[in-house]
Parts: structure tokens; sequence; C-alpha cells
């Protein structure tokens, strides 16, 4: 049976894009399907704040 | 005479890029200024403002949700011109990048934009970017994991947890991928083929990929792991997924390893691998002597990522895993360079100066001229190879010189050489009035990623370098293809019209190099 890893190599990238503007720019000239997430810190960057939520994941 | 001051933007978090950008640019734009810094408020960004004086009170109050640009000037005016320029700038590129897509604010949201997504791209600083990769492998994403500054306790959770569900997690700190052709982060264009890459190391996948591609050959995959997979704590989890993810792909008719060498354990897990792989196998553990995996029809060990190239055009053509050896491509103008360098440079110009952006680069140029200079010369460097000494201060050089300028100790609240060169232009106009400089090396990284015309940044330390006196020779490598966004073929004549010598790979780079450095006369070489 495929892997994920598999369908990934035979489909191609599908990307969901996290963090520098200038990668999504870059997957979308190159034609593939993809969506940019307008990412900032959580919790306003307080790191206890932070701690907690990712107690919760 | 200066004067400091603060402007901060409240609530609107920008990229590192988008921020780096917009102080390279103020910097080159407006006259008077004397540092330029455009940062995020955040707790690892503020000792940074500190060490350079521009931590105001204001810049203290700002969070991580805050743009804080600083500015050190001649003057008031030229301060106040200077902020209205960035603010200008971040205006301008917010308006250039403005679509739908910008709305997604999780990556649970984002997949109801593109249901069928199947890989994560994350590029968020590193003390967030273990809880975005997480939630990636939750919701059934693969993660290619851009950041580094990631902790190896979460890298190896991570790789754990990909690895059961199926799925790969390139990284962290894994600079170049491509997968079907499509490159990711920092990555050339290159035709399809056969060819499938594993690599620790960002630009060493580079170089490999376009030479495959200067030599007619195609590669389709090419899967980072990140530098600490090979570490005994982390056990090639990556790599070897990605190992048996190749073996799987009835694409892939030959598989190129690329790393540096891995800890005991997880040498002979990987060789296990190798052995038990039904893809042959070029092997490159950049800095260990080929030898240690050589299996007729099954594997080959080269010492440089020119061999490794080289090696699978052999292979496609031959069907035999063979090295090849090439010194240079050709020899007679080879020749011509070293006599002509041998008439120009004095007896006082001793010294090799590499100033690099790409950290592979660094690392297999020290390996070349280590093996080359006399036993009694040494090789001082920033990057960590038996053989060469650590450099005192990276900030001067001191004999044979080779810098990374990608490294850390360059890239703390600025921007990577292979996105502005300020840095890198500011050190060559030092070593080219250094009279012990006999050549300098250069690399220029093009492709997706990297600055939109690289030699432009330094086109004008060049017409300066050819104002001196004193004559050195400038050898660079271009790593690239026509196929990139960058244009290739015009790069390399742009630093030809210069006078630099542009070099095929970056081995072959070094090798000139030393030469010149060595007067040495190209039969010597062995």
């Amino acid at each position: 049976m495929d892997t994920q890893i598999d369908k990934l190599l035979s489909n191609g990238p599908k990307v969901v894009n996290i963090g520098l503007h200038s990668f999504f720019e870059a997957a979308k000239a190159q034609g593939i399907p993809t969506v940019h997430i307008k990412w900032e810190p959580p919790a306003q960057g307080n790191q206890e704040l932070l701690h907690l939520l990712n107690e919760l994941l | 005479m200066s004067v400091v001051k603060t402007h901060l933007i409240h609530q609107e978090y920008r990229d590192s890029v988008q921020l780096m950008r917009a102080a390279a640019s103020v910097t080159k734009e407006v006259e008077g200024i004397q540092i330029a810094s455009v940062l995020m408020g955040t707790p690892k960004n503020k000792p940074l403002l500190d060490e350079v004086g521009l931590l105001t009170p204001e810049a203290s109050s700002a969070d991580a949700n805050d743009i804080v640009i600083s500015i050190r000037a001649d003057t008031l005016a030229i301060a106040d011109e200077a902020i209205d320029f960035i603010i200008n700038f971040l205006s301008q590129t917010v308006q250039a990048s403005h679509d739908s897509t910008l709305l997604y604010r999780s990556i649970r949201g984002a997949l109801e934009g593109l249901p069928d997504a199947n890989l994560a791209v994350i590029s968020v600083p590193g003390e967030y970017a273990a809880r975005d990769s997480h939630i990636a492998l939750m919701t059934g994403l693969n993660v290619l994991l851009f950041s580094d500054n990631v902790s190896l306790s979460d890298e190896i959770r991570l790789k754990k947890e990909a690895h059961e569900k199926g799925l790969l997690l390139m990284g962290p700190d894994c600079g170049t991928a491509m997968i079907k052709n499509i490159g990711l982060g920092f990555c050339n264009i290159v035709n399809p083929g056969p060819i499938g890459i594993i690599a620790a190391s960002g630009t060493g996948t580079q170089e490999v990929m376009t030479l495959c591609h200067h030599l007619n050959l195609g590669v389709t995959h090419a899967i980072g792991t990140g530098s600490r997979d090979v570490k005994d704590s982390v056990g090639g989890i990556t790599m070897i997924d990605g190992l048996h993810a190749l073996e799987r792909d009835s694409s892939i008719e030959l598989i190129i390893l690329v790393s540096k060498p891995p800890e005991a354990k997880t040498m002979d897990k990987i060789v296990k691998e190798i052995k038990n792989s039904s893809k042959p196998v070029i092997i490159i553990f950049l800095g260990k002597e080929h030898g240690y995996c050589d299996i007729e029809d099954k594997s080959l060990t080269v010492n440089t990522l020119e061999e490794a190239a080289y090696a699978a055009a052999n292979f496609f053509t031959s069907k035999k895993l063979e090295r090849s050896i090439i010194r240079f491509e050709d020899e007679a103008s080879i020749k011509e360079i070293l006599y002509d360098s041998n008439q120009q440079i004095k007896p006082s110009q001793k010294y090799i100066r590499g100033l690099f952006a790409g950290g592979t680069f660094t690392f297999e140029s020290a390996q070349i001229i280590r093996d080359l200079l006399l036993e009694n010369e040494v090789l001082n460097t920033n990057v960590h190879l038996e053989g060469t000494v650590i450099i005192e201060d990276e900030n001067t050089s001191k004999g044979h010189t080779l810098i990374d300028m990608g490294a850390d100790e360059f890239t703390q609240g600025k921007p990577h050489p292979m996105i502005d060169q300020t840095e890198r232009t500011q050190r060559f106009l030092r070593e080219i009035k250094d009279p012990e400089t006999a050549v300098i090396l250069l690399d220029f990284v093009l492709g997706y990623g990297s600055h939109p015309d690289p030699i432009s940044d330094m086109e004008d330390a060049f017409m300066q370098w050819k104002k001196i006196d004193q004559k050195i020779p400038i050898i660079a490598h271009v790593c690239g293809t026509q196929l990139d966004p960058q244009d290739y073929n015009k790069s390399i004549e742009r630093l030809t019209d210069h006078g630099v010598i542009v070099m095929p790979t970056n081995a072959q780079a070094a090798r000139l190099a030393a030469l010149i450095a060595l007067r040495e006369e190209l039969n010597y070489i062995h």
C-alpha cells in the first residue's frame, strides 16, 4: 500500500506554506497548488502562555 | 556625530526576509545611515539590538508582534527619511502580495482551502516551528521544516512521530528540497529525470542537481534531511525513510546521498540499508575519504560534489558505477590562466581568500585546498574540517582564509548572503586592499529563494577591484541552471565581462585558486 510519502512523490507537492512569503511566491510561480497562512507568533509571543497552549495539543 | 531613532509598527507581523530586505534596501537608497535594523520585537531579537547600541526604551517596550525599526544615522533628518522609506517599503510589499490566500490563519483553516494538500512548508522562527510541525503531522501532512534553532529533542520527537505515521519530515534547517521536479526552499530548477537525491546539505544538493543538469541528466526528487539527521541520537530517520521512498518510486533509477559523515552507529545503519538497496547509490560523505562502501554495481563512494555528478553521468552511459576524476574541464585555458596570474601577482601576495555564501561550498573548498597546500601551510576557516584551523576572528582574514558568510555568526539579525550580499561585498573590498591577498574565491547561488540578481550586488565592488594597482585574480563559481528564475548565462557573462574567472564547479574553482596561490603549473597537481 502507498504511504503518504509515496503519494507526495508520485502526485507532487500541494503546499500549505507557513512563514516566509517568498516561498509561497516561489510555489505559485512553479504552478503548484498552494495556500499561505498569515502567521504570527501564537499567544502574542508570550512564552508562558504558549507553553500552556502546547500542553493542550 | 550620530543619532539613534526608533519607530514601532504595532501588531503587524512580517517575516524575516521581508524585514531584512527593507533594511538592506534603505541602506542602499538613503545616504548617511550608519546602521539600519528592521526586526520583530521578540525576546531573541532584543539582545541583537542591544549589541549594536540600538535598544532604546521604545525598542525595549515592543512585543513579538511589533515591527521595530531602528536607525543610527548622521542626522535626525536622515533617520526620519530612513524610517519613512521603510514604512513605505513594507506597505508596498504587503500590497504586492495581497490576495485572498492571506486570509488563512491556521493549518486546519488552510486545509479547507486546499483539502488535498500533502506538504507543509514551515519557515517560522525556530522557537515556534516544532509546534507548527506537530500540528501539520497531526493533520496528515508531510513537512518540510526550513526553520533552524529547533531543539534536538524536538527534532527526534517529530521525526519519530512522522515515521510512525508514514510521513516524511525534512529538516529542521532543510534549506533545499525538490519533489517531482518542483523546487522548495532555496532550490534550482533542473531537468526532470531518473535521479533522486537525499541530502543533509542545502548547497550540496544544489551543486549536485545543477551539475547533473549540465551533464544532461535529470533529477526528479531531492529529499532534505537536515544536518543533524545522521547523528546517532536521531539515527538517520529521514535519510532511511527517504532512501526507502526513492527505492519504491519507479521513476528513480539512481540515488545520490550527500551528507557530512554520519556518526558511527548511524553510519553502520545507513551502510546496511545501502547494501540492501534495490537501486544503485552514489555516496558523498563530505570530508570522509572514499572507499568505505564501494560494492560493485550497488554503491560507489566519491570525495567531491562534482565527482558525484560525473559518476552519475558515467552510470547512465556505461551502466557501471565508476569514479571519474576530472581536474579541470578545460586544461588548456587553465594553463593560460596560471601563466598570466604568475606574471601578475607580486611575491607579497601569498594567500587565498574565499568568501562564500554556501556552507557546503566552503567545506568542499576547504577539503580540496587543504589537500593541495604545502605541509607547513595553514588553512584558516570557520567550518570544522580536520587538518584546518578554526579562525580566531571570523571578521579578519589571516593567511589562507575561507569563510562561510552564511554561518550563524554572520546572520544573527542580518540577511543570509544568498539573499543580500552587503556584508560579503564589504569584506571583499577589505580583501582586495590586503597586500597579502593572492586570489579571491566567490560563489554565486541562483534558484528560487536566492537574490533575484546576485551579481548586481557586487558589481560596484568589481569596478573598484579593477581600479586598484594590485592585480588579484577572482575565481567564481555560479551554481545554477538556464531554467532558474535568474538569467544563468547572463550572470556568467557579466562576471566574465568584469574579468572574473568563472569555473564550472565549486571544486574546480577551489583547485584553481590553490594553484594560483602556490604559483603551480598544471602538471604538478595529481
